[in-house]
């Protein structure tokens, strides 16, 4: 070997190097090369899923800590034939062409909401009263141009709040509270009423309790297009009783709304830009989805009389 | 020295990158894995703080199953809460998919088919249940889980010698502010029971461990689980 060596380093030297030294850099640096690849790849992944999960859980925030501030001053009074909640869902859901939304739900109320009057409260700007109007409706819109350009639209949740002054004079006291509120809708998706961003489905549950027989009993009603007997496409709370599709003679007509149960589901903006493509088949959808959406769900407690 | 700079690298020194590469590439990652873990724990703790309210609800209500057991929903709450210092009796909290067609006494039945559209075939619900007492839905729920799941205990707070406010140690009954203890809610003094609420994170979604080993932990919560991943202060009333 040694005899070898020496013999053979000259010619080395002048030839550059042998074959199998080039192959065993060459292995060496795929080698570390492959390493760094996977590692990089590995960090790149996990940075991007905890970004998509720290940003849906931001959007999900968003959206019920408005609603819950919202409902938990929910204002109702009694004794009267009065609409003071209108839950429906959408007939026709938003989204984009061929994909629209599994089921949005739209919400108009009172409540004692302090940012009335753009939070100046007790100044110029303050009208009086303090029972505001508030309506959340979930849109495919582009929230900045406030169009329907689809290139840049999203599933946007708006929130509109209505100042005391118009809700006592066009939207308290009123039998229907939807056709009175529908000179409003156009305002919705105003800049300024944006709440969050990419949220795929936003439905609503009530939970009622009321007594039958003298038996106490729970009654739970999703506001939902789907469903089976609990579930309502529309539901209203009048002065009176509660109304679910029409019918104000359920036998939970005369119970109390203990409850509202949101549920939220928000996808990423790698699922909405496949969504955006166009129609898909039913099962690559539900792939889609699966691997890109985030489910909140939150309890809140209503007030009670 | 020479002969080494005219034959390239020697063995060993090809070796020594290789180590000095790999180190820094350990401490990359040392440095990289606590924080995806942080922000888990941060997501975490978002869902807990959301999940407290159906905590909060599920305390003041008497479910028509639950009748037979407890009178009013202050005694389920006494009860519940002074046996939540054990595992086999905590509580656990998690968001699961419920079926829209299928409700029983203001519950959605888990939605367990894997093909379905949120808010047509499931919608995602807040659960609360008791570990313990040979309840059948805990297992049929717990796989339709969505999210992490939450083990709380319930401990009474009671004033403190400096006059604060501090969690009681895990034990039988509870104490009024009187003083006086009681065993159950008719021997309870106050209108209040003040509580603290420790959510803990379970490692996995698994009915198996929770009604196996975990039960078996006595009231040993953070040797089960772990450190608390926050606690709250709560209250429920009569």
């Amino acid at each position: 070997m040694k005899i070898n060596l020496s013999t053979r380093a000259p010619r080395l030297l002048k030839k550059g190097f042998t074959l199998v030294e080039l192959l065993v850099a060459l292995a060496v640096t795929a080698v570390i090369v492959a390493m760094l690849v996977t590692i990089t790849a590995t960090a790149l992944d996990g940075y991007s899923t905890s970004r998509n999960q720290v940003k849906a859980s931001r959007e999900a925030k968003a959206a019920f800590d408005q609603m819950a501030r919202d409902l938990e001053s929910l204002v109702v009074r009694s004794g009267n034939d009065f609409e003071w909640l209108w839950i429906s869902s959408e007939q026709s859901a938003p989204g984009p062409a061929g994909n629209p939304s599994p089921n949005a739900s739209r919400a108009v109320f009172f409540t004692a909401a302090t940012d009335r009057y753009d939070g100046e409260l007790n100044t110029e700007q303050d009208r009086g009263g303090d029972v505001s109007t508030v309506a959340y409706r979930l849109l495919f819109r582009d929230p900045i141009a406030d169009t329907e350009d689809e290139e840049f639209a999203s599933f946007i949740l708006y929130r509109q709040l209505i100042n005391p002054d118009e809700t006592f004079e066009n939207l308290l006291g009123q039998t229907d509270l939807e056709s009175a509120y529908r000179s409003y809708e156009a305002n919705e998706s105003d800049p300024g009423n944006f709440v969050c961003e990419n949220i795929y489905e936003f439905s609503l549950s009530f939970v009622i309790e009321y007594t039958e027989d003298n038996v106490t009993r729970t009654e739970r009603i999703l506001v939902v297009n789907s469903g089976g007997s609990g579930s309502a496409e529309d539901f209203r709370l009048r002065g009176n009783g509660i109304v679910a599709d029409n019918d104000s003679d359920t036998p939970y007509a005369n119970g109390r709304i203990v409850a509202a149960d949101l549920s939220l589901t928000v996808i990423n903006d790698n699922a909405l830009e496949q969504l955006r493509a166009g129609s898909l088949p039913e099962t690559a959808k539900n792939r889609i989805l699966e691997g890109n959406s985030y489910y909140f769900a939150k309890t809140i407690l209503l007030p009670q009389p | 020295m020479n002969k080494h700079s005219r034959h390239g690298f020697t063995l060993m020194e090809t070796l020594l990158a290789i180590a000095v590469v790999a180190v820094l590439l350990t401490t990359f990652l040392a440095v990289f894995g606590p924080a995806t873990n942080s922000i888990r724990r941060a997501v975490s703790v978002q869902d807990a703080d959301r999940l407290s309210s159906a905590l909060e609800k599920e305390l003041s209500t008497l479910r028509e199953d639950e009748s037979g057991e407890y009178n009013t929903a202050f005694d389920k709450a006494f009860d519940w809460i002074s046996t939540s210092a054990s595992l086999d009796s905590a509580i656990v909290l998690f968001n699961y998919r419920g079926d829209t067609s299928q409700i029983t006494d203001g519950k959605l039945e888990p939605f367990l088919d894997d093909n379905g559209e949120p808010g047509k075939d499931y919608l995602v619900q807040s659960a609360v249940r008791r570990l313990g007492g040979g309840k059948k839905d805990l297992e049929q729920l717990m796989n339709a889980v969505e999210g992490r799941v939450f083990v709380v205990r319930m401990r009474q707070l009671v004033r403190d010698n400096n006059g604060g406010l501090t969690a009681a140690q895990a034990g039988s009954g509870l104490v009024s502010a009187g003083g006086s203890g009681a065993s159950n809610a008719e021997n309870f003094e106050d209108a209040v029971i003040a509580f603290q609420a420790d959510f803990f994170l379970l490692p996995a979604n698994s009915f198996q461990y929770v009604s196996g080993p975990l039960a078996q932990g006595g009231t040993d919560f953070e040797g089960s689980l772990g450190e608390p991943l926050f606690s709250r202060a709560m209250a429920v009333r009569r």
